[in-house]
């Protein structure tokens, strides 16, 4: 006899959550482990899960397989949909900011781009901000020139430049999501 | 030893390899298959084969969840095909892949009421106010399916003779004694309490690797 308690004994031992009702099981560590596990995972005696017929895990399996190259790598186009520099002004009015600040909205299937631009005098500043469904700030990387940006704690790109770019891009995941080309003569 | 071909390989942890640890010989696996959270990281990567692993992992539980609900057999079918694309949809959606199984078990559920609900109203006896019944899949019946599926993978990951040996102690369907155990494994009785100690040890760790358990204070991951 081993003097280690029964499957049944250490099943009761696992329902009553507590390992002093039996003195084998006070002084016995590997008893112990079998409890707490048997109170973890309260799953003994029973069969293990079926299979599901093979036909219809292949068919699962082949969703990935079947997807094409468009799914994975993606690119989406957006659109200029608000640009304060196209915006008419009042005739006779002359105000600088209008030409050293600019305003653009992109969007394209739910995902939105605001960015802001302000020219100074010697470099520009810009703070850009997306936002769409499946997009989280924390992972997504805007693409200016040559610079690579990364969204601070608020969800907001804030980088400099001394010339404007020609187009912003959005790395997320494999989604990249691309602005038209910008033209920064001003109005 | 990580290799990036996963569960794929699993067939070869049937293979002890001796190796040399300091001065000590000591028995490793080959593999340690991946994660939950690494696996899904392939997936997102467009990697076919890590798809395919993940089904493998988790094919059980999907169907038995869609079994469960008491569908026709094309219901279930539609289940279970309806929950995969639902998760291929969402792929970049999922924000905690270590909790994947949650997330399948909880959609196919959905579906699964949602596919009887629909056989009800086609059923002209039964009245078309009748709100989806969701009694067939409660969820403490959904958290053993899980718990199973949980143990399983673990169980799937350790060697064969501590796997021969949970089975035999904890899954048989009549409880057998342990000179009986120790009989069909070719050991002495008063050596089985030591060696499924030190089994259930790895099976721990194999659950808290996989992210199912919580390795400080013991418990179960929440569902």
């Amino acid at each position: 006899m081993s003097g280690h308690l029964s499957r049944q004994e250490l099943i009761e031992a696992a329902r009553a959550k507590t390992l002093k009702q039996n003195r084998h099981l006070e002084s016995c560590a590997e008893c112990q482990v079998a409890v707490r596990m048997l109170g973890l995972f309260p799953v003994q005696g029973l069969p293990p899960l079926p299979d599901a017929p093979p036909i219809l895990v292949e068919r699962a399996a082949g969703l990935a397989e079947t997807a094409t190259i468009l799914d994975n790598i993606k690119t989406v186009m957006l659109r200029l949909t608000f640009d304060s520099w196209g915006e008419p002004r009042l005739v006779g009015v002359r105000d600088q900011s209008a030409v050293s600040d600019r305003r653009c909205r992109f969007e394209a299937e739910n995902i939105r781009l605001d960015v802001r631009a302000e020219r100074g005098a010697r470099q520009w500043a810009f703070v850009a901000q997306v936002t769409g469904p499946q997009l989280r700030p924390s992972q997504v990387i805007l693409v200016a020139g040559r610079q690579e940006v990364q969204a601070d704690s608020s969800g907001l790109f804030h980088w400099t430049s001394t010339r404007p770019p020609d187009a912003v891009k959005i790395r997320f995941d494999e989604l990249i999501i691309v602005t038209p080309r910008l033209s920064w003569k001003s109005p | 030893m990580r290799i990036p071909g996963g569960e794929s390989m699993l067939s070869l942890q049937d293979d002890l390899t001796v190796c040399s640890s300091g001065s000590k010989p000591c028995r490793v696996y080959c593999v340690v298959p991946e994660n939950d959270t690494e696996l899904w990281g392939r997936v997102l990567s467009g990697d076919a084969a890590a798809w395919r692993l993940l089904i493998g992992r988790y094919q059980s539980l999907v169907y038995a969840v869609c079994t469960r609900a008491g569908l026709s057999a094309p219901d279930v079918a539609d289940c279970f095909q309806q929950t995969w694309v639902a998760l291929y949809e969402n792929r970049r959606r999922l924000r905690e892949p270590s909790r994947i199984s949650t997330w399948l078990v909880t959609t196919a559920k959905r579906e699964a009421l949602r596919l009887r609900h629909r056989a009800q109203r086609e059923d002209k006896e039964t009245d078309l106010t009748e709100t989806p019944d969701s009694a067939p899949l409660p969820d403490e019946v959904l958290e053993v399916l899980e718990r199973q599926s949980q143990l399983g993978i673990a169980l799937g990951e350790l060697d064969p003779r501590c796997r021969r040996l949970v089975e035999l102690f904890f899954f048989a369907p009549e409880e057998q004694t342990y000179e009986e155990i120790a009989a069909r494994l070719g050991l002495a009785s008063n050596s089985l309490g030591a060696l499924r100690r030190r089994c259930l040890d790895r099976l721990r760790e194999i659950l808290v690797r996989n992210g199912h358990m919580d390795e400080r204070n013991e418990t179960v991951k929440a569902l």
